[in-house]
């Protein structure tokens, strides 16, 4: 449906800046329809496109777009109406072509086969360099069993357009057919490097496995298979709901955060950007599009767009915090701070402001600054096992033993398997030589919870502590088999060994 | 002289013509009879007005030879008036048609007791008390009843007595000793959780239209195994027949698709995945559709499974699978790989081009011109009796499709006068040899219309062989039975089925079609019990019956 779209904005475009003058009247109502189909709003394309007929009549690019916003709305017998009424009207080759190319999918779709493959040459002939007309003969001639046309057509059909997913599909659907196999792999998995969301992609590539026998692999591409399936329906669901209702912001909200929680990012931005023309400040797609450029290490871009967002709203804290990281990547650490204390000063709950903030204040070396942070963090969020943790490893930084002490602690009672927090209090316990036995168990905990040469480290030092030498060399030989040559090691490893050696 | 040679070449371009005409014409491979063999019933869906949702799945019927007289009759389901307004009056009923034996039909639906006057969709036939007479189970919306056959050409209804009135929105359903314990079993495809006083409007565009199978939520299926003392026990969940997603089941068949001597049993789900379900041999099932390969249509698309049918139309030996599907689907057809899986030849055998244009229903394979090749038909017609207003391309009543098997692994479409060229909204298609003449007839049930009675008038030009199996230690129906008969030609294979197509029971009986081969080199019937009996130089176009372990005799 999308490349239906596609094609007849682009030779309709082509048509309307290139061929057809036609008065400013006109002109506005078919970019009013133009306008309308891009965005969704097919009911409202229809009344575009029919006024512009009411005044202009022998106009076959509005007949063929009309049958575009026909087709979308699923109306194929009033589409077929409206492309067959353009090719009864003076025009040009290219609004001919597609006009055929049109009529001969949606009867390929009905199953009246005869008719679309003689619109699908006559659009060949009219659009030889349209990829999509070999695509839609070559699939006519598969209900045809023309096996060679279907190949030569599908092949064209990529030689054109290289990209064009559906070609690959089909001729890997017609290599099993055919029981080639070894083809048919080849063709859809570069299918799927084009789209990895087409859920018939893997089912046809199950099928390829199930004739090679290859059974492990048909479970794991009908696995992928039903994932996608389940992506497919909820956005079939979100845009069966647009059809009605296409005006419906928060449900295209959420077919873009459908589209982005499954990483498809193509299609979240297509309609974060199509949310972003129907209603320009909607800071929820300016979120999501920065959102997409974060998550594909594009800074830049998602600087770009918060920017945007705080241009419609200065007071959003999230694109405050969000500028302070970026400004944090790069290095910039007064601008990041600015942004954080400006999320501060809009919402002082915010954990991750403060968080930031602290961050940047250790790495200016300002401990005592960011103990504080911390510390109006916690203020709001008494149960931050991060903020906690952080504030305990500050604090032992500092030599506050006892307030560290108190941190790990507090962070083990909201999360008794917090590894990093039993490793520094049994460490700490240690070095403090008190609750040594407590430290053995911490130790042996953190170890069993997250197996690092750190905690493995700590473990030798705890049991060195606690005078049992030998589990201590078992454990550093632990840490050094993990982490060989690491300097501290060897010196604790010897370290052991002297005190194994004097007793 | 020469105005005689005139007359002669003028007789001769005569001849030409008439044969070229004959060529061209189209021949009259089913006539309707329906008429003529005194076939008056009329389908109602309760006239609601409304579109209320159960109503455009249709009724079905079938053949079967209730009173063992040697010929098949026929017995037709009718819908129920469902909102009380409409209740007062006279109510219809199903109706049994008696086979007069001279290819006329009496209506004997009073003397016979099997009126039910429930909202009948279809039924099931089998001897499910091994007594040696049919029995018939019918699905409702609301309560399915069974019917047992007295033996005396009357049935008395045994529903709450064995235990099987299911209340479900029930559609398909279809007999099988699942466990070869000697007695049939029963299983029963459900609709949805649907109740009419809670109707939903559905709209396209704003046009009222009847209503597709997502708006009302599905309901499990009902598997009930046979006490052997006429009574039944629900064995859903122990069988493990009770899969997590439920479905709008419509089409039932069971079918010994991996040759492992026991039943497995196909669903096909309205616009959601198929099931099949594998006998793990101990009548507890595993469902593998979508390993198999036949969950989903060639897109891997959930399909609007309607009507479903296993048949070796390869003659290798195992079930080739088939599925009527919804308007601008195709039809699938699926071949057997080896009893492991299935692969989608849809496009390949040439289904995929005559049935993209229909929505399908009842379907089967059989072989309508006895050439030794299973053919396949297919009723069909729209489910929204105002589609024309929402795509004038579609009507809401279709032509049948008769698909004929090439031998090459592909079908092509036979077009034919009066039975082949009826365009009505099509439901149920049986099959069976209703006059005895060697070759196989179909019965068509149409919404809200006459049903059409087929006349094959082509397939006994051909050699055929007909089988009335009974078992003994098996069950008496022979269900599950396989068939192997080898001529010199060929080898075909054949089962005993309960179930298939769409809201349908067919003739038990096994036919086969020999072409022009006389000689039978072997016959061999594999009973359930595992018991295997053969015989040969049997004597083509003759009907035998074959009696588990006790021989073979001509009828």
């Amino acid at each position: 449906m999308s490349l239906i779209k596609w094609l007849l904005l682009l030779t309709c475009l082509l048509v309307l800046v290139g061929l057809y003058p036609v008065a400013q009247a006109q002109q506005n109502l078919f970019q009013q329809g133009m306008g309308y189909l891009n965005v969704g709003f097919y009911d409202q394309a229809v009344t575009a496109f029919a006024q512009l007929l009411d005044r202009e009549p022998e106009n076959a690019a509005a007949y063929c777009q009309l049958g575009a916003a026909y087709r979308l709305q699923d109306r194929l017998s009033d589409a077929i109406s409206a492309y067959e009424k353009a090719l009864t009207l003076e025009t040009s080759a290219d609004i001919y072509g597609t006009a055929n190319l049109c009529l001969a999918m949606i009867h390929q779709e009905e199953g009246v086969f005869d008719k679309a493959k003689s619109y699908a040459l006559e659009a060949i002939e009219l659009l030889p360099q349209t990829a999509k007309a070999y695509l839609t003969l070559g699939k006519i001639d598969l209900y045809y069993r023309a096996d060679e046309e279907v190949k030569a057509n599908l092949l064209q059909a990529i030689q054109i357009d290289p990209n064009l997913t559906e070609a690959y599909q089909l001729l890997g659907q017609h290599a099993i057919s055919q029981k080639q196999p070894e083809k048919a792999l080849s063709y859809l998995k570069t299918a799927l490097d084009l789209d990895a969301y087409e859920s018939a992609t893997y089912y046809h590539l199950a099928a390829a496995y199930r004739s090679t026998r290859q059974f492990d692999m048909v479970r794991q591409s009908l696995q992928a298979f039903q994932e996608s399936k389940a992506y497919q329906a909820d956005v079939h669901r979100h845009r069966k709901h647009l059809q009605q209702e296409p005006q419906d912001l928060k449900a295209r909200l959420s077919l873009a955060e459908t589209h982005l929680e499954y990483k498809n990012f193509v299609e979240a931005e297509g309609e974060y950007k199509t949310i972003l023309k129907i209603a320009p400040d909607t800071v929820l797609a300016y979120d999501g599009l920065a959102v997409i450029h974060m998550q594909q290490s594009d800074y830049a871009q998602a600087e770009l767009v918060f920017k945007q967002i705080l241009q419609i709203d200065p007071n959003i804290a999230g694109a405050h915090i969000n500028l302070g990281w970026l400004a944090l990547q790069k290095g910039n650490l007064e601008t990041a701070k600015l942004h954080l204390k400006q999320a501060i000063g809009l919402n002082e709950t915010l954990a991750t402001a403060y968080q930031g903030l602290a961050e940047i204040q250790v790495q200016e070396k300002y401990l005592a600054a960011a103990i504080s942070t911390y510390q109006r963090l916690l203020e709001h969020h008494p149960d931050h096992e991060n903020a906690r943790l952080r504030l305990g490893i500050l604090y032992a930084t500092q030599g506050q033993a006892n307030e560290a002490i108190r941190s790990f602690q507090q962070v083990l009672a909201v999360n008794e398997d917090n590894a990093e927090a039993c490793n520094n209090l049994a460490w700490l316990y240690a070095e403090q030589k008190i609750h040594l036995d407590q430290a053995v168990t911490l130790a042996e905990k953190a170890v069993d919870l997250q197996s690092i040469p750190s905690h493995y480290d700590t473990l030798a030092y705890v049991y060195y502590h606690s005078q049992q030498y030998r589990k201590a060399e078992e454990a550093i030989q632990q840490a050094l088999s993990l982490a060989p040559n690491t300097p501290e090691y060897q010196s604790r490893q010897q370290q052991i060994k002297e005190r194994l050696e004097a007793d | 002289m020469f105005l005689g040679s005139s007359a002669s070449v003028n007789f001769v371009f005569l001849m030409l013509l008439m044969v070229s005409l004959r060529l061209t014409g189209q021949a009259e491979v089913f006539k309707d009879v329906t008429r003529t063999a005194g076939i008056h019933f009329l389908h109602t869906d309760g006239n609601s007005q409304l579109r209320l949702f159960n109503e455009f799945l249709g009724a079905g019927g079938g053949f079967f030879d209730y009173d063992n007289d040697g010929d098949l009759d026929l017995y037709l389901m009718n819908g129920a008036a469902q909102l009380d307004h409409l209740k007062a009056g006279t109510k219809p009923t199903n109706a049994l048609y008696r086979n007069n034996g001279d290819s006329t039909f009496t209506e004997i639906t009073a003397i016979a007791n099997i009126g039910d006057p429930h909202f009948g969709l279809g039924g099931a036939v089998g001897d499910c008390d091994n007594d040696g007479d049919l029995d018939l189970y019918l699905t409702n919306y609301g309560p399915n009843q069974l019917y047992q056959n007295n033996g005396d050409g009357t049935f008395t209804n045994r529903s709450d007595q064995s235990g099987l009135t299911d209340l479900k929105f029930s559609t398909s359903c279809a007999w099988a000793d699942v466990d070869n314990d000697g007695f049939l079993d029963l299983y029963i495809a459900n609709y949805a959780d649907y109740n009419p006083q809670q109707d939903k409007r559905c709209d396209v565009r704003g046009i009222w239209v009847y209503c597709g199978p997502r708006a009302y939520p599905p309901i499990s299926d009902s598997f009930y195994h046979n006490n052997g003392n006429g009574t039944f026990s629900d064995w859903l969940s122990e069988s493990g027949l009770n899969v997590e997603s439920t479905a709008h089941g419509l089409g039932v068949t069971f079918a010994d698709y991996d040759n492992d001597a026991d039943l497995d049993l196909y669903v096909a789900n309205d616009q959601d995945a198929n099931f099949l379900f594998q006998n793990l041999g101990d009548g507890k099932f595993e469902e593998i559709a979508l390993f198999a390969g036949v969950s989903h249509g060639l897109m891997g698309k959930e399909e609007a499974g309607m009507g479903t049918a296993f048949g070796d139309f390869n003659n290798d030996g195992f079930l080739d699978l088939t599925v009527s599907n919804f308007q601008e689907e195709t039809n699938t057809l699926y071949i057997n790989e080896e009893g492991v899986f299935f692969s989608d030849v849809t496009i390949t055998t040439g289904v995929a081009k005559p049935t993209q244009a229909f929505l399908g229903w009842g379907i089967q394979f059989f072989d309508y011109d006895n050439d030794g090749l299973k053919d396949i038909y297919v009723a069909n017609g729209h489910v929204m009796d105002n589609i024309d207003q929402i795509n004038a391309n579609i009507t809401l009543a279709q032509k049948n499709l008769l698909l004929k098997n090439m031998g090459n692994q592909v079908f092509q479409p036979v077009s034919g006068t009066t039975g082949l060229a009826l365009k009505k909204v099509s439901r149920a298609a049986a099959f069976g040899d209703y006059d005895n003449d060697g070759d196989i007839d179909i019965l068509v049930t149409n919404w809200n219309q006459k049903p059409d009675l087929l006349q094959n008038q082509v397939g006994n030009q051909n050699n055929w062989l007909q089988l009335d199996l009974v078992g003994t230690i098996s069950n008496r129906s022979a269900i599950g039975a396989k068939v192997k008969l080898v001529t010199d030609k060929r080898t075909q294979f054949q089962e005993v089925h309960s179930g298939g197509s769409y809201l349908a029971f067919n003739d038990l009986r096994v036919h086969f079609g020999l072409a022009q081969e006389t000689e039978i080199k072997l016959l061999e019937i594999r009973w359930p019990s595992g018991r295997i009996d053969s015989w040969s130089a049997l004597v083509v176009n003759q009907r035998y019956l074959a009696t588990e372990g006790k021989g073979i005799a001509k009828r």
